[in-house]
């Protein structure tokens, strides 16, 4: 099992602070607004106790735009945010009232693009700081109820292709409320790596942190 | 007298990178440190602290409070923003408080911080 120290954590903190402001920053420019953030407060834990604190943390049902990523780290990234938020989303990006129900496509592929935005801006500032470099595959929308959606997420057996995962590997999950004017769209990151994917995210993290 | 300096960051490896950075162009140099916004204030209300380094996205008193409450409080210190948030709008909030000289974006690479450092005259 891989454990990071304090010095680490802090690292990893500062690197998702950073890629979560190029998100927004992009964002920002999507919606033609100010995005404010809140400050992102990182959870590192083992990943078969991950599906219970999240969902600890959310509503029932909940939305979550889901990135697989291939080259030096291999993995996962998903932003979870409260199903009934993604009409928020619907909102900030087309200004327009949506029920739930009548989500069109058109509706749903603004949130996957926006999703897309976000998964890849944070992706490419996490890889550049630590010189590394990875392939997005297409992002894909999921919603649900909570518990179903995150087994599938978190199971090993599931994931297993994209490499060696141990239960108790670390997963990384960064609180963090975007807004923008009245709205709040509140979610978290999850970054899921493989073992050698997390074996070389911790070499890039010592790396940084070299006197 | 050594140059004074402050790095507010609630980050240590931010701050400990910045502080590498900035030394490596001012040896003589005395460096406080600041993981939050109210230690940032009581380090600028003591001192007489010739440059700040700050971040805005701090816990509880954030980046954006320090400088209106410096501002409030008359309190006149040269300071380079270094931020993730490098939107307009955060851009154009810093400059409506004012006092900062200049606007850097995370992670600050040591050419951003020579050329701040010397547009502002701290090194020539």
């Amino acid at each position: 099992m891989i454990k990071f120290s304090d010095d680490e954590h802090d690292a990893i903190t500062e690197l998702f602070n950073i890629s979560v402001g190029n998100a927004a920053d992009s964002l920002s420019k999507m919606v033609e607004e100010r995005v404010l953030l809140s400050v992102p407060h990182l959870v590192l834990i083992e990943r078969e106790q991950a599906p219970n604190y999240i969902q600890k943390h959310s509503s029932d049902r909940i939305s979550a735009i889901q990135q697989s990523f291939r080259g030096t780290l291999d993995g996962t990234a998903v932003w979870f945010f409260q199903e009934e938020q993604s009409l928020e989303l619907v909102r900030i990006l087309l200004q327009e009232d949506v029920p739930l129900d009548s989500l069109t496509d058109f509706e749903q592929d603004s949130m996957v693009e926006v999703g897309n935005i976000i998964l890849n801006a944070i992706l490419a500032s996490f890889t550049e700081m630590l010189d590394m470099d990875v392939r997005s595959s297409l992002p894909k929308f999921l919603s649900g109820n909570c518990h179903q959606l995150l087994d599938k997420l978190f199971s090993t057996q599931e994931n297993s292709e994209a490499g060696e995962i141990k239960a108790d590997d670390p997963v990384m999950i960064l609180f963090v409320d975007f807004m923008t004017g009245e709205n709040a769209i509140k979610g978290y990151v999850v970054l899921l790596l493989d073992g050698i994917g997390l074996a070389n995210f911790r070499r890039g993290v010592k790396k940084l942190l070299e006197p | 007298m050594p140059f004074s300096l402050l790095i507010a960051d609630d980050s240590k490896m931010s701050r400990n990178k910045i502080k590498k950075i900035v030394s490596s162009f001012i040896p003589d140099i005395d460096v406080s440190e600041a993981g939050e916004g109210k230690k940032t204030l009581d380090i600028c209300r003591s001192k007489n602290i010739d440059l700040m380094l700050l971040d805005l996205n701090m816990p509880e008193v954030d980046g954006y409070q320090v400088l209106r409450t410096l501002k409030a409080e008359n309190i006149s210190v040269a300071t380079i923003v270094v931020t993730a948030n490098y939107q307009r709008g955060s851009i154009a909030e810093v400059e409506e408080i004012g006092g900062v000289i200049a606007f850097l974006r995370k992670p600050p690479t040591p050419e951003m911080i020579e050329q701040a450092l010397k547009d502002n005259n701290f090194i020539s």
